[in-house]
């Protein structure tokens, strides 16, 4: 019991406390979490230069409700992928969670009933989607476009395109919605407080810690006696009160949605996870470099349309922006030689 | 239990028996002193000088090495001495950055897998490079065709050469790891090589098989084989080797002849310092109390099985390898667990599974740790404090500074070594790895420790630090159970050892005992299994096989049982359905989406995917409404070479996103679809320019109702079937769809089948646009969207599966027309368009999960 302790692997050299430190630092915020920052630095310098018009007040405040909403969607599909699926149906349920605030919400109507009930809807949408996932194991990518072709089609026959008579969100709703402190939005600031919540259940508690590890390997998970499937359908549930809540607010920020309100976020989540560096395979994730990435993502776009581009060439340069951020996060991960090594890899010649 | 033993395998324990007659000073290429006939040929491969560095690490320095025609060379080091990155240079998996390999006197010189196979240097791996999902017939094939060679026409002779259990048209999933290990050697030396590689070939093999496995390799090198042999099992070494090669640190450390060397010497040389082979004195428990306590445990593979450990005891399961005792550990907690009962200090544990035997008190770590056992990607920290209960904080908090706290103790008295807490755990070495999860239940004080192949790919050094952990273990009152393959292990430290046999226990070895007893014991038990019944899959009945064979084309008969239904429905309700010009409408209808699902199924079988199609299509009538407004040959002149570019640059772009940049394909696609929509947006911001209108006459000509592009469309979809599952082509792709690394391992180009599919996908894309294009008339930057979700349905439909390898081309054609058959039929119904989309969401739904479940029912899993 006395004997020295021996090993192998990395050789242990007494550092100064500053280097470990700084070792720490750098295994925890790995590189991949830094291009969204880096991104959105880049966009500030072209923004102030081309197009400053965009950081003004006005712009602001549009830029922040939308990356305040994409945010929030966004943490429910960074949920999914922290399990190792991709979510689909994302853009079906925001618009089945804004289409009941409007449907019920008409004037003389109990908010506080209305929207909790509209958040079960997509709560109950999202479980769906994870035990087909989960239990069944069906591929995430099948399951989830089934259930948005259900959701939406069903939202349709239900309640038509423009969800009611009027097509309009609760007045109150609108009010909150819209409403700005500092030009900053008020769904910015939800998605800020929400996302402080969902980094500290994730980093900060022993359940949300279990969220990571059954997504890095669900078998070793089961072998360690974390009760899988409840943290897989509990995270389900938590991804639909997210894309609720984000449902709700642009329900209540555009006024009057109907049932295509969601379409762009379909993809526009994924992008947000990629740049933000998440691992598709499962596991670890960081909130605030997602957050980070929705910003980007909203002040490309306001940048873009007030510097004059046609949507077009916007929507080019937003498809560039997405490679040159991930190919960054890729070339951070394995360098310049890495990336020579895997295509010589794919082309089946030997790795140098 | 103590009776005279017959004269032992040696072993390490035992070794001083053996007389040294002849070693050669380590680091001498040695010259033997009666040359034989394999010391007078020339060697059949040859490593001079070899040097390889990866970042920060040094793996072979300067390596010398060959190995001559008829001889059995053996490589032994420990783990991480560069074994591996020696074969794999050889092998052409990975090239040297100094130094030269010669094979059969040509050099290999940078070249392939592919030109090593060719110059007749094949290797077996350790985890095989088998495909799973195919047969042993096709698995060979596969081989074969990869270095341009046909198989070899009768199969069952070449089993019946090898003396292997199987029949050429057994899956290989169905075959046991053992038959598998077989089935890898038997085909890499049915391609009659001048050299032979096995990497640890009996690693998976019971002692009946290693036997077979030996007599073969035998053979071998008495045809003048040269064989490479990397082993860690020393004795299996000396039985077989001429010449016994040791590696550490990359540095090849000596070179001895003849079977005479001793077992410690070359210990010495693979640890590189005289290491203490000691285990722990271990002090008796006096304690007649059962901590864990099990009463005839049962399930699949095992049981029933009664056994006891007492607080403060090591037991030990020892067996041949797959005789149940893996099972037995994972039934104990729970895992497929029938009948029977678990006691901790006389409770009961519920059947709550893994979960509520932690609860109970039941802590299991697993030696398989990339599988179960380390989280990767997270931080060796988290992977230590994993299982950490109240301690880690109050209302189920994980507070930091006391995560640190526990991990910085245990680390210490465990001696893990990390560059931080926050490393990744994956960066860790073998040792260090498992130290990390041997810190769980030090942590959290279970009362019963359950450890699985404790020293599983960890060296020699580590080795101690984990025997002196569950010696401690046990010394704080755990009551500790530990499953090992390694009976010298079991002998040095167990109190009790357990022997299983067919599922069962048939021994219990009690007090000190020696690694031959252990062994001795579970080979002469009377329930031993010698039919490999779990290695070879049963014969199964007429109707099981033919179900088996139709749920491979179970998706096919599904859509067209669906078809007829929809069609005799509407048929039925509505009279325009049958007529001619409804049935040709629907069939221009279904082209486009019927050659973008073609296209999409084609990347799938080489596990792509492309997002990017509609966008794709858009941008092809975009293009077609400016170059062809008319079917002039100048318009066509100008068009096609457009159009062939256009899906070449798509599917490029993807080729190097997904395949050089490794990103996710779902994203690069994604970015993909933006760029291409953007430049049609760009082309035509509104919808404007004429597209020939002969070219919607054109495809609508035909015979009878059925218009000439679907003509084409079908012969297209039968040839691209054939071509799948009849020609090598084909099977290379499912091959490298199914398990791409072994794919690349005998010699096929993974990224280059990739970079095809992808590229084929966006060729598919652009024909639909075309054929889209002949529809709509106008050049419009929006008309293809609609087509991406469609496609996936359709081809999803048709049994594409995101992992590759499986799905066909008939199958998505008939998906498409399915989904074409239900926009037809729905107006004619009148039923609006959104119940439509409801439909279709649960026939996807629905038709996905009776494809998975009859997958499953088929692959018994």
């Amino acid at each position: 019991m006395t004997t020295g302790v021996t090993g192998n692997g990395p050789t242990h050299m007494p550092q100064p406390a500053v280097q470990n430190r700084l070792t720490d630092l750098k295994y925890r915020f790995p590189a991949r979490y830094l291009a969204s920052w880096g991104a959105l630095l880049v966009l500030l310098v072209f923004a102030v230069v081309v197009a400053p018009a965009s950081l003004g007040g006005n712009s602001v405040r549009v830029v922040s409700a939308l990356a305040g909403i994409l945010a929030l969607a966004a943490m429910g599909q960074m949920l999914v992928v922290m399990l190792g699926a991709i979510d689909l149906s994302v853009s079906a349920v925001l618009a089945a969670a804004a289409g009941f605030v409007v449907h019920y919400g008409v004037p003389g109507a109990n908010l506080w009933l209305v929207i909790p009930a509209a958040l079960g809807v997509s709560l109950v949408v999202s479980v769906v989607n994870g035990f087909f996932i989960c239990v069944l194991r069906l591929n995430s990518i099948i399951v989830t476009l089934s259930t948005y072709g259900i959701v939406t089609g069903g939202m349709l026959l239900w309640t038509g395109v423009s969800f009611s008579l009027s097509g309009e969100a609760p007045e109150q709703l609108q009010q909150v919605s819209q409403w700005s402190v500092l030009n900053i939005n008020t769904c910015f600031l939800v998605a800020l407080i929400v996302g402080l919540i969902v980094a500290a259940v994730l980093s900060y508690t022993r359940a949300g810690r279990r969220v990571a590890q059954v997504g890095s390997n669900p078998r070793a998970a089961t072998a360690l006696g974390v009760r899988v499937t409840l943290v897989q359908m509990s995270t389900f549930a938590a991804v639909g009160l997210l894309y609720g809540i984000a449902g709700v607010f642009l329900a209540g920020f555009i006024g009057t949605p109907d049932i295509s309100i969601g379409a762009p976020y379909q993809l526009a989540t994924v992008t947000a996870a990629a740049i933000a560096g998440l691992a598709f395979s499962g596991g670890p994730t960081s909130v605030a470099s997602l957050l980070v990435s929705c910003v980007f993502l909203q002040l490309l776009d306001q940048a873009l349309v007030v510097a004059g581009f046609s949507t077009g060439a916007r929507i080019v340069i937003q498809g560039f922006a997405l490679v040159v951020a991930v190919a960054a996060i890729t070339i951070s991960q394995y360098g310049i030689a890495g990336i020579k090594r895997i295509a010589a890899l794919q082309l089946g010649r030997p790795v140098k | 239990m103590t009776s005279k033993l017959t004269p032992p395998p040696p072993s390490r324990r035992t070794q001083g028996e053996h007389v040294v007659e002849k070693i050669v000073d380590a680091g001498t290429p040695q010259v033997s002193a009666e040359p034989t006939k394999a010391d007078l040929a020339e060697p059949a491969v040859v490593l001079s000088g070899v040097s390889k560095s990866y970042p920060g690490v040094k793996a072979l320095s300067d390596v010398n090495f060959d190995c001559r025609p008829g001889e059995v060379h053996a490589l032994v080091g420990e783990n991480g001495s560069g074994k591996s990155t020696l074969i794999k240079i050889a092998s052409g998996v990975i090239t040297h950055d100094t130094g030269e390999v010669t094979i059969g006197g040509h050099s290999l010189a940078g070249g392939t897998v592919r030109r090593a196979r060719k110059l007749g240097l094949v290797t077996a791996y350790q985890d095989t490079s088998l495909v799973e999902e195919l047969t042993v017939a096709d698995n060979i094939a596969l081989s074969f065709n990869a270095v341009g060679e046909r198989r070899p026409a009768d199969l069952d002779r070449l089993l019946a050469r090898y003396d292997l259990p199987f029949k050429p048209t057994d899956l290989v999933g169905a075959l046991g790891p053992g038959a598998r290990q077989l089935l890898e050697v038997a085909r890499a030396m049915s391609h009659q090589p001048r050299v032979l590689m096995l990497d640890e070939p009996t690693a998976a093999l019971d002692m009946q098989y290693a036997a077979h496995l030996e007599g073969l390799i035998r053979q071998s090198r008495d045809e003048g084989v040269a064989i490479v042999y990397v082993s860690h099992r020393l004795e299996e070494v000396r039985r077989l080797a001429d010449r016994i090669t040791v590696l550490r640190d990359g540095i090849i450390q000596g070179t001895y002849s003849g079977r005479d060397w001793k077992v410690d010497d070359i210990v010495e040389l693979m640890v590189g310092a005289p290491t203490d082979l000691e285990f722990p004195t271990r002090t008796k428990p006096h304690t007649d109390s059962n901590r864990l306590e099990v009463k005839d445990l049962g399930g699949q593979g095992y049981g029933p099985v009664s056994i006891n450990v007492r607080p403060g005891e090591i037991v030990g399961v020892a067996g041949a390898e797959g005789n149940g005792q893996r099972a037995l550990l994972r039934g104990l907690i729970g895992e497929k667990r029938s009948s029977g009962e678990v006691l901790v200090d006389g409770r009961s544990v519920g059947r709550g599974g893994p979960a509520a035997a932690l609860d109970a008190g039941i802590s299991f770590q697993s030696g398989d740790r990339a599988v179960e056992s380390v989280y990767g990607d997270l931080s060796v920290m988290e992977n230590a404090t994993a299982q950490l209960g109240p301690e880690s904080g109050p209302f189920g908090l994980a507070l930091p500074g006391r995560l640190r706290e526990a991990f910085g103790k245990v680390s210490k008295q465990l001696g893990i070594v990390a560059a931080s807490p926050y490393q990744p755990i994956s960066g860790l070495s073998g040792g260090n790895q498992q130290k990390a999860v041997l810190a769980r239940p030090a942590l959290r004080r279970p009362k019963v420790l359950i450890v699985d192949e404790p020293t599983q790919g960890v060296d020699a050094r580590a080795r101690m630090d984990i025997y002196r952990v569950l010696s401690g273990a046990a010394d704080e009152g755990m009551a500790v159970l530990v499953n090992s393959s390694d009976s010298a292990e079991l002998a040095g430290m167990c109190d009790r050892v357990y022997v299983m046999s067919r599922g069962t226990v048939v021994q219990e070895i009690v007090g000190p005992t020696t690694e031959t007893e252990i062994v001795r014991s579970f080979v002469s038990a009377a329930g031993v299994d010698e039919s490999h019944a779990d290695q070879v899959p049963r014969d199964a009945g007429l109707v099981s096989r033919l179900m088996t064979r139709a749920s491979s084309h179970f998706p096919i008969f599904v859509l067209v049982i669906l078809m007829a239904i929809v069609a005799g429905y509407a048929g039925s309700k509505s009279e325009i359905f049958w007529t001619w010009p409804n049935l040709a409408n629907m069939l221009i209808l279904s082209l486009p989406l019927a050659f973008v699902a073609l296209g999409q199924q084609f990347t799938m079988l080489s596990r792509g995917f492309d997002l990017s199609i509609g966008s794709t299509m858009s941008l092809t009538v975009v293009l077609v409404s400016m170059t062809l407004p008319d079917l002039s040959p100048g318009s066509l002149l100008a068009t096609v070479p457009l159009l062939l570019l256009t899906a070449a640059a798509i599917g490029g772009f993807n080729a190097i996103l997904i395949g050089w940049l490794k990103i996710n394909a779902v994203v690069a696609t994604i970015a993909t679809t933006g760029i291409v929509q953007g430049i049609a947006i760009i082309l035509r911001p509104t919808p404007s320019g004429v597209i020939a209108p002969d070219l919607g006459t054109a495809v609508s000509l035909g015979v009878a109702f059925v218009p000439a592009p679907f003509i084409v469309l079908v012969v297209l979809t039968i040839a691209l079937e054939l071509w799948l599952y009849r020609s090598r082509m084909g099977l290379a792709v499912r091959g490298a769809g199914f398990n791409p690394e072994a794919s690349r391992r005998i010699g096929r180009g993974v990224g280059t089948i990739r970079a095809v599919g992808l590229l084929v996908a966006a060729f598919g894309a652009v024909v639909a646009g075309l054929l889209l294009a002949s529809q709509t008339g106008i050049g419009s930057n929006a008309v293809g969207a609609t087509y991406s979700l469609p496609a996936f349905a359709a081809v999803f439909l048709g049994g594409a599966v995101m992992t590759g390898g499986r799905g066909s081309f008939v199958g998505a054609v008939l998906g498409a027309v399915f989904l074409s058959l239900l926009d037809n039929v729905t107006p004619l119904l009148n039923i609006p368009n959104a119940t439509e989309q409801v439909i279709y969401g649960v026939i996807l739904l629905v038709a996905v999960s009776g494809y998975t479940v009859a997958q499953r029912i088929r692959t018994r899993r």
